[in-house]
């Protein structure tokens, strides 16, 4: 039997094998300049392609932030909630209405427009 | 190994990359319903390319890039349609001739030649040439002092311009197409991005200029033609747009079903069109990914004719001002939206109004007067209606998600071998 040592190295080297000959398989060997260009639609690009554009999905990323971090404020409340009761239920209730609020009035800013 | 594989891969469809020149699509579009070949929307997942018919001047260069993208073994299959000119083989010359009404058995077996090694695949067309050279300038080589100045890979950065939050981004300037399947045969539009965004557009036209059509409309610009036959055309050209539309949709088999209607209907065939329109309706066609995408306002109509006119709420039809039509008591149908969808339900009304005339018609004529209300618009002598059309392209865009660009393009049915005499460049910006 191999050790977890020989094991590991077993692994790696199946491993990397199988990527060799995959891309030996692959391989088509000496493409020409336009042959590795992009396809465009049948002209080569104009300009490089690093470029910075606006992330602007941040704002449904901090609404999700919010919404996740509600979830963990819910896991200790979730355990006392039997024995709390109704009232448990009433400041949960209450907590959630707050950032519902905050939802509408970013809807309303016009926050979630994509364009 | 690379045997079991072939033989594998010879049981798949034969993957093809399809370029149709402008006055051969009708042609093209029927291969959608072939057996045994899969027309692909790039020519990265074919290895077979074919050419339909005889191809615009302007498309013969990028049909060369398109034919060095294509994945090797290669091989190019140049369905000749009747076509006397040989531009397509004097820039193709190792290109396969199909003669035949039917080119998928020679698509096939050259695709099971390729695969079992019997055929060689074809060198790359163009010349190894790099269009931007490497210039190792500056600390990381990127051509350039600083980490973003200079033209890495002799390629310029990106610029920038204003962002509609009020920051300074970069803008992508794209070309997509000509050979973009979406697009019509022979635009290309040249969009500036910001993200997805489009900032800036324009577009050239590398279609001919074909004034001299043979379908029947052109045909009753001189003579008299049976309303039946004219209207008949009508509808089939509705749904053959319908069918490339819902095609770009992402509902394949829909519009397969829709393309096989187009070949089938007969006049008087009014209520299958109907029953296509409930089916578009209740997929959600008409919904939200085209309520209030493109819309067209009457004032920004000038010139403009046909369902893209109508669609707005103008009632101008050049039928009304025939007696034939009269007898058959036509009136022209509108909508108010004036959006991507008004015209998408325009056409399929206009195509269901069409099969009632022409079912009524008898042995009325029509035609023969220079004008002519064709599935576009007004069609004279010398003139299309897709010219003043196009026309609205580039403001239409500015503006919009490149995705809801090319859904307002599709909603226009441009023929850009018609939408001529054009000054090729048109623009627009933000």
């Amino acid at each position: 039997m191999l050790g977890p040592l020989e094991a590991a190295l077993a692994v790696f080297v199946a491993a990397v094998g199988l990527t060799l000959a995959l891309r030996a398989l692959g391989d088509v060997g000496g493409a020409t300049a336009p042959e590795r260009l992009p396809y465009a639609g049948g002209y080569p690009p104009r300009v490089h392609a690093w470029s910075r554009f606006h992330a602007r999905y941040y704002v449904m990323a901090f609404v999700f932030l919010a919404f996740d971090m509600e979830m963990v404020y819910m896991y200790p409340w979730a355990v006392v909630f039997a024995r709390e009761g109704a009232i448990a239920f009433v400041e949960m209730g209450w907590f959630i209405l707050v950032l519902l609020l905050g939802i509408f009035y970013t809807w309303r800013e016009g926050g979630f427009d994509w364009a | 190994m690379s045997r079991v594989l072939s033989r594998i891969a010879l049981r798949a469809d034969a993957r093809v990359f399809c370029i149709a020149g402008s006055q051969s699509r009708d042609e093209a579009r029927l291969l959608r319903l072939a057996e045994g070949i899969h027309l692909t929307g790039t020519p990265r997942a074919a290895n077979v390319l074919l050419i339909a018919g005889e191809l615009d001047a302007g498309l013969i260069a990028p049909a060369l890039v398109a034919h060095d993208a294509l994945s090797p073994p290669r091989a190019t299959v140049w369905w000749r349609l009747d076509t006397e000119e040989a531009l397509v083989s004097k820039n193709f010359p190792n290109a396969f001739m199909e003669d035949d009404l039917d080119p998928v058995p020679a698509l096939r077996r050259v695709h099971e030649e390729l695969l079992a090694g019997q055929r060689e695949g074809e060198a790359p067309l163009l010349p190894d040439v790099e269009p931007a050279q490497w210039q190792g300038i500056g600390p990381y080589g990127q051509g350039g002092k600083g980490m973003t100045g200079g033209v890495p890979y002799g390629r310029p950065m990106a610029e920038r311009a204003d962002d509609r939050d009020g920051l300074k981004l970069d803008y992508l300037p794209v070309r997509i197409g000509p050979l973009f399947a979406p697009l019509p045969v022979g635009l290309a539009l040249d969009v500036k991005l910001q993200g997805d965004v489009i900032q800036g557009a324009a577009f050239e036209n590398l279609a001919d200029a074909s004034t001299d059509g043979t379908s029947i409309f052109h045909r009753a610009l001189r003579v008299a033609v049976l309303i039946r036959d004219l209207e008949l055309a009508r509808a089939r050209s509705h749904l053959e747009w319908l069918s490339d539309a819902v095609a770009v949709a992402g509902a394949a088999s829909l519009s397969e079903r829709i393309l096989r209607l187009a070949q089938q209907v007969a006049p008087g065939d009014g209520d299958a069109i109907r029953a296509v329109e409930r089916t578009l309706r209740r997929r959600g066609f008409f919904d939200w990914s085209m309520r209030g995408v493109g819309v067209l306002k009457t004032n920004a109509l000038e010139g403009v004719s046909g369902p893209v006119a109508r669609a707005s709420g103008l009632s101008i039809d050049a039928r009304t001002k025939e007696a034939a039509y009269e007898r058959l008591g036509f009136e022209p149908l509108t909508q108010d939206a004036g959006d991507a969808a008004a015209r998408w339900i325009q056409r399929v009304r206009e195509a269901a109004q069409a099969l009632d005339l022409a079912g009524q018609a008898g042995d009325e004529r029509t035609g023969g007067s220079g004008a002519i209300e064709s599935p576009r618009g007004l069609l004279t002598d010398g003139a299309g209606p897709s010219t003043a059309t196009a026309r609205l392209v580039p403001s239409l865009v500015v503006g919009m998600e490149f995705g809801e660009a090319v859904a307002t393009v599709v909603s226009l049915d441009l023929d850009m071998s018609e939408a001529q005499p054009l000054d090729n460049h048109v623009s627009a910006a933000s």
